[in-house]
């Protein structure tokens, strides 16, 4: 339980505090991959090993590196966009609080209906994650080759070398 | 078990309201992409949560990766937006993406 709520603390709730609060994009970014660690640590901690390394790979290494990327590729600010930016910063998240504890509580109203969640769901507890996915949740299957193959589609769109548009 | 769904769900409230929060109140693009995979591994936190409370695990992770493959995808697809809009606009402020085609 100890170990739990450290991993849960120390690295998915306070890196996602630091990716939302830091200045710095790169800082986020590198926050975000800890947040990401963390999540795949609590998945194997909760007995979820495929979906943790899943997360691993493509949460933590993936979407790090296309952040980098997409970073590496943007302009420097000048100093008075630095001031700007810097002046009301930190005050724009002065209602965050309120909005944790407002949902917090509407949770916490509904609490037997998220401790059921996913109990309403028909299938064979015998099958592994494999079966399911391949035989329970095919259509999922299908879905995700399709979404995968609209993203490779619209990246080649929105990169396509031609003669700009008037 | 209570206490550590418990200890799960206010990790996934916390999570879930930080993204939301920075994809409200942040003018940079890249910003609100952060805010959006904070919210989306509060989401994936609460599948699995709620998969181990109830012993369906192994649905949970079905779940899980779809949810994972599809946010990878919108990541994918949204950085390379955010790229052609900093080529175009040399800026990554929304508020400066008011006169679009269209």
């Amino acid at each position: 339980m100890e170990l739990h709520l450290s991993i849960l603390i120390g690295l998915l709730v306070v890196p996602a505090i630091i990716a939302a609060f830091a200045m710095d994009l790169l800082r986020a970014a590198i926050a975000l991959l800890v947040c990401s660690l963390g999540l795949a640590l609590t998945m194997f901690n909760l007995g979820a090993p495929l979906a943790g390394s899943f997360e691993l790979s493509v949460g933590a290494g993936l979407i790090t590196v296309l952040f980098v990327n997409a970073i590496s590729l943007t302009r420097l600010i000048t100093e008075e966009e630095l001031l700007e930016r810097t002046k009301d910063h930190y005050q724009r998240f002065a209602f965050l609080p309120i909005l944790v504890l407002l949902i917090g509580l509407m949770m916490f109203e509904y609490q037997d209906f998220w401790a059921s969640g996913l109990s309403f769901i028909k299938y064979n507890e015998t099958q592994t994650m494999g079966e399911i996915l391949w035989k329970t949740r095919g259509l999922d299957l299908i879905g995700q080759i399709i979404v995968l193959f609209v993203g490779v589609y619209g990246i080649s769109i929105l990169f396509r070398r031609g003669k700009p548009n008037a | 078990m209570l206490n550590l769904f418990i200890v799960d769900w206010i990790t996934v409230v916390v999570l879930f309201c930080i993204g939301l929060y920075t994809m409200i109140v942040a003018k940079n693009m890249l910003r609100i992409l952060i805010g959006f995979e904070i919210m989306a591994k509060g989401v994936t936190l609460a599948l699995i949560t709620a998969g181990s409370v109830n012993g369906k695990i192994a649905f949970s992770q079905a779940l899980a990766i779809t949810v994972i493959v599809i946010e990878v995808v919108f990541i994918a697809i949204a950085l390379a937006i955010v790229m052609i809009t900093q080529k175009n606009k040399r800026s990554l402020d929304i508020r400066k993406l008011t006169k679009l085609k269209g």
